[in-house]
């Protein structure tokens, strides 16, 4: 028999609360170490390989608990809960779906694009699916995350892109396949011309109101228990940050066109030429990665749930420099850096996390039997992941 | 062996509210938490998470509580010690240096196998079973592109292009592919003086080409490597080997998406044009065997293979564009070894010329 613990009984958790009312910056703490994943990767690997991808659902899942797990707020982990039983379920429902795919555009051409309708059709829903399947679960202090199933906006949510592909579609059947220069262009080829163009325009001014919009559907959708996130909306610095992501690219192509303005001959240097390219693929990189760390920090600084507000403060610089070495690093030793990158990159991002409240103690769960309904409902189809 | 317990964090059923915790775990498997008269249950009843590194796990306690540890060594012997528990066998593997070693080389050769034999071998039996129709229509897109992009209609007088015409019927007579296309005429413009399979078997030969060659001899050697490239249908094995090379790298480097383009790129580039290089290596084989078959002198091929050097020296223009769809001659620079190598996509100019002019009898 063991013997009674001796300690005394610890304080109750609402006195604590009691002595802090000041609202306290947690940051995030990741403590995966490299060396250790290092392991955990390369056997997932090679065990996904020996078992012809079985095994890969198994790694899905040590993967993502390994980052969860690791990961803490206020000395609490994050929890992934999924069971490769059902990820492997939902992967084989996909292989088995393409292979019928496969053999059924053997049969009929016309096949194939129906199912890249259908597929494009069903996106909403399907995104929501997984959506729900990932915050499901997503655990911390025993508490899961949820994300309330909206099709009915989800759909409304994408119904500009839906158009928009509609208009480049049936514009394009008006255009010939082939361009003869020779032959003058006939009035409606000059209209489906112009309507494409404008679309174009029209997307590239609304997607950055279209993106405020998208963040918020899922930001107030998503719950933590009972609790409710919210979205604080506001397109314009959607604007700003593809502004400047523009400004960025174009600085790029502006110094190619001033370097070929050196040749009016047309006939450079191939070192030139090569430089060129690199200037190209550098901006490029570089306005990607703005856009990423900018619209990063602003999605999730916009977030709370009820007085509880998050923070994320990456800097772009030391972003561009964790892409720059973890690139150079993976290409170096024929991958066997990947892992390495992938640490490093999520300890700067729990680094640069902020969660900032008062008590992180006050949450509750949905109720036990509404929880179950939901489980219930949740299908191990969609533990698909989108890569949201 | 459980005095101490298990140190941790305990938290309150449907909240969030959380209190330190210990939890200790009797001789026959009954828990207590934080020294309470009344065990919570038994170890043995738990669904406890199997262990993953050293990440934290959370033990759902059967009143509804949670208790969350990062003490994973006591808590996977404890489990050791009374049964059940989640199997620890992948946590063993992915802490056994022995296993990673393994796994390492092991990967490493799937990889190397997949993209040496793999690959080659299903995009070849892939490209014995493309329908007809459909290799004719991939031939007369990529040649329809040529000619948007950089192609235009030959300046060769109509008589010069017969006697072309029929040279090449000749050297067909002992050709058994299939696919035998009368030679297209093109100049050549940027590309300059080259030659060009397609996967329909169709042979595209620039102006600037026979106007470089000093007699036909020479045109029949580099017609005789396109030829080689038509025979082991080289054009569209290449475009479907790239197609798989691609779809496995995307597959294996896919995980990390935002880490730049350049990790799928560089290494699809680099095995693509070792592919090429294996491809024009049996094409100058091909012609080298067919010159001797028919008494030609295989001299010529070295010497037009020098001239076509020299006028790319000459030109001096960036053009390494162009070499996605069917088989060119004339790119190469003349590095011939070490690091170099592996960004062409022929072999050193060197070594094929070398081929030809040992294999002529002294």
């Amino acid at each position: 028999m063991m013997e009674p613990p001796t300690e005394p009984p610890l304080v109750p958790p609402s006195d604590q609360q009691a002595q802090t009312t000041q609202p306290v910056a947690h940051q995030l703490r990741f403590e995966g170490k490299a060396g250790e994943f290092f392991g955990i990767w390369i056997v997932n690997i090679i065990l996904s390989v020996l078992t012809l991808g079985i095994y890969s659902a198994w790694a899905k899942v040590r993967t993502m608990r390994y980052f969860y797990g690791n990961t803490y707020l206020d000395d609490s982990a994050f929890e992934y809960t999924a069971e490769p039983l059902k990820i492997l379920k939902g992967r084989a429902l996909a292989v088995g779906l393409l292979i019928a795919l496969q053999a059924g555009s053997a049969v009929s051409p016309a096949l194939a694009n129906y199912f890249v309708m259908g597929v494009a059709l069903l996106f909403p829903a399907l995104m929501i699916m997984a959506l729900r399947f990932r915050m499901y679960h997503t655990r911390w202090r025993g508490i899961r995350f949820g994300f309330q199933p909206d099709f009915r906006n989800a759909y409304l949510l994408f119904i500009p892109l839906i158009v928009y592909a509609l208009v480049l579609g049936l514009a394009s059947s008006f255009l010939p396949t082939e361009v003869d220069p020779e032959q003058a262009p006939t009035e409606e080829m000059m209209w489906a011309t112009w309507a494409m163009f404008g679309a174009m325009i029209l997307v590239m001014l609304m997607f950055p109101w279209w993106h405020n919009r998208y963040y918020g559907f899922l930001g107030n959708r998503t719950r933590y228990g009972k609790h409710p996130f919210s979205y604080s909306d506001g397109a314009w610095r959607f604007y700003v940050i593809y502004f400047i992501g523009a400004l960025i690219m174009g600085s790029g192509i502006l110094s190619i066109i001033s370097l070929s303005a050196l040749y009016p001959e047309g006939n450079p240097p191939e070192a030139v030429g090569v430089s060129a390219v690199l200037v190209t693929m550098t901006a490029y990189a570089a306005a990607m990665a703005y856009v990423l760390t900018a619209r990063t920090n602003l999605v999730y600084s916009r977030l709370s749930v009820d007085d509880v507000k998050l923070r994320s403060e990456l800097r772009f610089p030391r972003m561009c420099f964790l892409y720059v070495t973890n690139t150079l690093a993976i290409i170096l030793t024929l991958g066997l850096a990947i892992p390495w990158a992938k640490i490093r990159m999520a300890r700067y991002r729990a680094e640069t996390f902020t969660v900032r409240t008062a008590t992180l103690d006050g949450f509750l769960a949905t109720a036990a039997d509404e929880e179950a309904a939901v489980a219930e409902e949740i299908s191990d189809v969609f533990a698909w992941d989108f890569g949201l | 062996m459980t005095d101490t317990g298990l140190k941790g964090h305990l938290y309150q059923a449907q909240s969030s509210s959380r209190s330190p915790g210990v939890l200790h775990v009797d001789d026959r498997g009954a828990l207590f938490v934080n020294g309470e008269e009344q065990s919570c249950g038994t170890l043995t009843e738990l669904r406890i998470p199997p262990r993953v590194g050293n990440s934290a796990r959370f033990i759902p306690l059967p009143d509804g509580r949670g208790f969350e540890t990062s003490d994973n060594e006591q808590l996977d012997a404890l489990l050791q010690q009374h049964g059940g528990g989640p199997s620890t066998r992948p946590h063993h593997l992915e802490k056994s240096l022995k296993f990673i070693a393994f796994s390492v080389l092991g990967t490493m050769a799937v990889v190397y196998l997949l993209v040496t034999l793999g690959i080659p071998a299903a995009a070849d039996y892939g490209a014995r079973h493309v329908p007809q129709e459909i290799r004719m229509e991939i031939g007369a897109a990529t040649l329809k592109q040529l000619d948007q992009q950089w192609l235009t209609p030959s300046t060769l007088p109509q008589s010069r292009q017969e006697e072309l015409q029929d040279l090449f019927q000749d050297l067909l007579r002992d050709i058994t592919s299939p696919l035998r296309q009368p030679l297209v005429f093109r100049a050549g413009n940027v590309i300059g003086a080259n030659a060009l399979a397609l996967p329909d078997g169709t042979i595209v030969v620039t102006d600037e080409l026979i106007d470089l060659a000093e007699n036909d001899l020479q045109i029949a050697a580099v017609l005789l490597h396109e030829l080689g490239h038509v025979e082991a249908d080289h054009g569209l094995r290449s475009v479907l080997r790239q197609a798989g090379l691609s779809l496995f790298v995307l597959l294996a480097a896919g995980d990390i998406a935002t880490t730049s383009s350049l990790i799928i790129m560089v290494p699809t580039a680099l095995l693509s044009l070792q592919y090429s290089r294996d491809f024009e290596r049996e094409a100058d084989e091909f012609a080298l065997e067919k010159m001797l078959a028919l008494k030609l002198d295989p001299l010529a091929f070295a010497t037009m293979m020098r001239l076509m050097d020299a006028s790319l020296k000459g030109q001096e223009e960036g053009q390494q564009e162009g070499q996605q769809e069917g088989q060119q001659e004339g790119q190469d620079d003349d590095e011939e070894s070490g690091i170099w190598s592996y960004l062409s996509s022929h072999p050193a100019t060197p070594e094929r010329i070398k081929l030809f002019e040992d294999a002529r009898e002294p």
